[in-house]
Formats: structure tokens, sequence, C-alpha cells
């Protein structure tokens, strides 16, 4: 039999874990989550929450298939084309996974049971709609109980979401620091004073992190038990709440300079646009990728003629919350399946994080792919960013068997106008240099001109080994 | 009820989350309560207000009814329950 290997970041959960068979990804269910799960399919709630499609749906296998022998079933759930980070994701994005979450809760309470778990984590596109992957987040429901897991969707939701709409987008990066969710005191005490006045935020964030606070000080001989619990009308007015809450929250406008990129801020011509597509068009073509990451995809644009060109998987990353966001929208709003919006700053990409390192992958250990668009994006890591053109070069190798490069010389536009405002340090940015440095990474494989403009599109290969 | 009870999962549900939980779960259920009398009430308001509008003379502006004045601005309350339960 195939050789198993756990995955490294599903490890908390004691109901079970995700090993990978193949490339292959399983769940191993624990005996001790046998009557749980056995509810979860029994009382209806798994068929209905999969045909709302706001549940990833799986299928039993042999449970020889188990990675060890304490297994009570062993579950191969639909295979999930890329697995994204809360901090990648646009407020929109964030927001969905919010509510999707609390429609599942109510559905679970409906039939019983209640979810026990609330992390952005367990939340991921899947057929262009956010649906719970961890088939093991349901637990009994016992009357009078309140919600455990109101805290954690507290801080994995509610606090940034709030931060991001009432303070500022780039919040939304604090998920890279805190990978369990903006601690609701620091959420406090970044929102304006004006959320303190109402309900929504005021209960949920303000109260709630005051709570936690007073609480804290109590010695343990002093901390007080409620002496009843919670209705489950209570519960549900409870999850209506928050969802009113989270409903009221709207996505930040700001006007940012890649917005309108392809409308009206850039050196093409439409002609010059229509080309680079052709171009592009017919390198994809020549050989269809499976998994293509788009890096500075702007509105998606070139992602969705990589999707076109019959990609299953496409990643359109770009820097700008704006762009994400809106490309996120036309994504759920047309249901374009197999393309993500996320967001990514490529000089700082994101890391390896959590326990050793090994719970969220990085950026690169989610890769190779089999191709990298990186269109009118290199004079902005070498130019704006002082990145040498070989450590580019040597980075793109590390994400990406081929790449489709553009290269966008000092007479271009985009460029004059970054050097207009810093002295010329950057001898080494010319063609020559640049085909250099990345033929000791990649085989050129074709080298087109992209007609009415000064630009050349690559297509590479990378080296073995 | 114990807290212990309450304690379902693996994670750490924080006792003053738990307990606060409780006391703002009370408090929109409350909410909530009190928004559907209000809901009602306007609903009932409502419907005073379209029986007065339905009874008005054919060609005689609702608004320019006395009745239907009086009943906007909600002064002869009383008087529209008594015909509602007369009926």
């Amino acid at each position: 039999m195939a050789l198993a290997a756990r995955i490294p970041g599903s490890f908390r959960d004691p109901s079970g874990f995700v090993f990978s068979r193949q490339g292959v990804v399983h769940r191993q269910i624990a005996p001790s989550y046998a009557p749980q799960f056995e509810r979860l399919i029994s009382s209806g709630l798994y068929d209905e929450l999969v045909s709302d499609k706001l549940l990833l749906p799986h299928e039993e296998l042999d449970i020889r298939l188990a990675y060890s022998e304490e297994a009570y079933k062993v579950i191969r759930p639909a295979q999930l084309p890329f697995i994204s980070h809360p901090f990648e994701w646009s407020f929109s994005q964030l927001k969905d996974a919010a509510l999707t979450t609390l429609r599942i809760q109510r559905a679970a309470l409906k039939r019983g049971m209640t979810l026990k778990d609330a992390s952005t984590y367990n939340v991921q596109l899947f057929d262009a709609r956010p649906a719970l992957i961890d088939t093991l987040s349901f637990e009994f429901y016992e009357a009078g109980s309140p919600w455990v897991a109101y805290r954690q969707f507290c801080q994995h939701f509610l606090a940034p979401l709030a931060l991001m709409s009432r303070t500022d987008v780039r919040l939304g990066q604090l998920f890279r620091t805190y990978i369990d969710g903006v601690p609701l005191d620091l959420a406090s005490r970044l929102l304006p004073f004006r959320t303190r006045f109402g309900l929504g935020l005021g209960l949920h964030v303000h109260a709630h992190a005051k709570a936690q606070q007073q609480y804290s000080k109590l010695s343990s001989s002093d901390k007080a038990r409620p002496s009843r619990g919670m209705s489950v009308k209570a519960f549900q007015s409870l999850v209506t709440h928050l969802e009113q809450t989270i409903l009221g929250l709207k996505a930040p406008t700001q006007q940012t300079e890649w917005a309108d990129y392809y409308d009206a801020n850039n050196n093409y011509g439409k002609d010059g646009l229509d080309a680079k597509e052709r171009v592009v068009q017919s390198i994809l073509a020549d050989r269809p990728p499976n998994t293509v990451w788009d890096l500075g995809a702007n509105d998606g644009r070139f992602s969705r003629l990589a999707r076109a060109a019959g990609a299953r998987s496409v990643v359109a990353w770009d820097i700008d919350p704006n762009c994400v966001d809106a490309s996120y929208r036309r994504v759920i709003a047309h249901r374009e399946q197999g393309h993500f919006p996320l967001l990514l700053d490529l000089t700082n990409p994101s890391p390896a994080m959590g326990w050793a390192h090994r719970e969220r992958l990085s950026l690169a250990e989610r890769g190779p792919v089999d191709v990298v668009l990186a269109l009118g994006l290199i004079h902005h890591l070498a130019i704006s960013n002082n990145v040498p053109l070989s450590q580019v070069a040597a980075y793109f190798r590390t994400l990406t068997r081929r790449l489709v490069i553009e290269w966008v010389p000092k007479e271009d536009s985009q460029v004059r106008k970054l050097l207009a405002t810093r002295p010329d340090i950057f001898p080494d940015y010319v063609q020559a240099k640049f085909e250099a440095d990345f033929a000791n990474q990649f085989r050129i494989l074709q080298k087109v001109s992209v007609e009415g403009t000064c630009r050349t599109l690559y297509l590479m290969e990378a080296l073995p080994g | 009820m114990d807290m212990n009870l309450f304690v379902l999962g693996y994670l750490d549900a924080g006792t003053g989350s738990l307990i606060f939980q409780i006391l703002a779960a009370s408090l929109v259920s409350a909410g909530v309560v009190f928004g559907g009398v209000m809901t009602q009430l306007r609903s009932f308001f409502s419907r005073v207000v379209l029986r007065r509008r339905s009874e008005q003379p054919v060609g005689e502006s609702p608004l320019s009814s006395d009745k239907t004045v009086t009943a906007l601005h909600g002064e002869k309350t009383q008087e529209s329950v008594t015909h509602r339960k007369a009926a």
C-alpha cells in the first residue's frame, strides 16, 4: 500500500486528523468521534449542508486505507486545488466565510448539533463558494449550553472584519501574527471610539473584551460559575445578532492606483493589450497547464485567460486589496470555479506559520505550480523594491515549472514613472542581464515582442535539479 | 448548571467569554422580543390605517380625510381597537 503522510497542521482536534496518500488528502476519524459522526450523517445535517454547498462532500473509504490502526472511519473529502490563509483573503471573502460559518451553525442547531470550532482555516473556496472543510467540526448540542466557539468566532471573523471595515483594510494582515484570530482587547483598542456605542461591535467586541479582562483578573477561587445556561432561543438570537452585525460591516472603499489599471491607468492601448492577450493565449494553449499562479494579477484578466485555456486552478495574486475584492466578488457572482483571487505582497510572501513552522504552509510550500504568470511585474520587484534580477529568477524557480514573464524596459512609461522621483541606480536593469540571470534558472523556450509596446514576453522552463 | 458540562470540544472557550456570551444572548433575545412586539404593533396600526382608507368614499383623497390623518397620528387608537374587537 502507498505510504501515507500526516499533514503537519492537523493535530489539534483529537476527533481525527488529515493525511495524504499519493497526494490525495484523506481524513481519519477517531473512535471517540464515532457517535458525533453518526449523528451528523443520520440527522440529515450532512446531506443538507452538502446540498447547500456549505460543507465539503466526502466519500467513505475502506478502513484498511487508514493511516493508523486506531481508526473508526477513513473518508476522502473532495480535493481542494488550493488552500489559502485568511490574511490572503479580501474583506468580502472573510465576510462570506463568516456568514457561511453562522449559516452552518444555525442549520446544525436545528438538528441538535453545534459547531465546536469556528476557525477561518476551516473555510475555503469550493465550487466558487465558501464551504466548511472540516467534517469533524460538529458536536452534540447540549440543552442549555452556550456556543463553545463564540470567542473563536469573534476573534477569527468579527474582530478582523470590524477592523478592516471601520479602521483600515490592511489590518486583515494581523492574521499573520495572530494565528488564532485577533485578540479582542487589541481589536477593541484599534477600533474607532464610536464603535463602542453600536450594539453589534459594542457588545461582541468591546464589552466582550472587557469581560475577558475582568474575568482574568479574578483569582480561581473568586471565579463565578453561571447558575443557569442559555436557552436554544437565546442561542439562535445570538447567532442572528452576529449575522446582523457582520452584514452591517461594509467593504472599505479606498481608491488605489491599481483599481483601474486595465481600464485607464496603464501604458497599453487597446491594441497592445489585445496583442499581449493573444501571445499569452497562444503560449498557454500550446501546452495547457493544470495549475497557474498569476502574480500581480490585478483584476484577474489574464487569470481568466488561463482558466479558459484549461487550467483547473488559477490563483490570482495581487497586492491591492481593492482589486482582489472586486475580483473575488466577480468570481462569486459568475460562479467562476477554480479561480482564487488572493492578496499577496510578493516582496514579503506568505510565510510558514504556527507550531514548528509546519501548521500553515508558506507560499513556496504550496507550489510548485505548472505555470507562473509574471506580467507587468518585474519592474516593481527590481526597481520599486531593489530585488536583484538574479534573485527574482531564483525565487520564481522555486514556485513554478514554467514561467511566462514580461520584460518591461526602462523606456516603458511605467518604468519611467517609477524612476521619475528617484535616481536610476539600476545599471543592471537591461534586457541582456535579465536574460542571462534567468538563463541560470530557466531554459528560455520562446521570446515574443508585444505588438504596439516596447515589452517582450518570454516562456521559460525551470532547469532540473 | 456546571460550566464543565459546557466544555464540549478541544477548544479553550474561555470562561469569561462563556459567561459573557450568556449575558449577551439574553440581551439580544430581549432585543428580539422587543423588536417582535414593535413589529406587531407597527403592523397592527398599519392594518388600522389601511382599513380606514378602504372605508373612504370613492373620489375622496385619503390624505384629506380627518379620520385617516388622526389614525396616522395615532390619536384614535383606542377607538380603532374597539372597532377591531367589535368586528
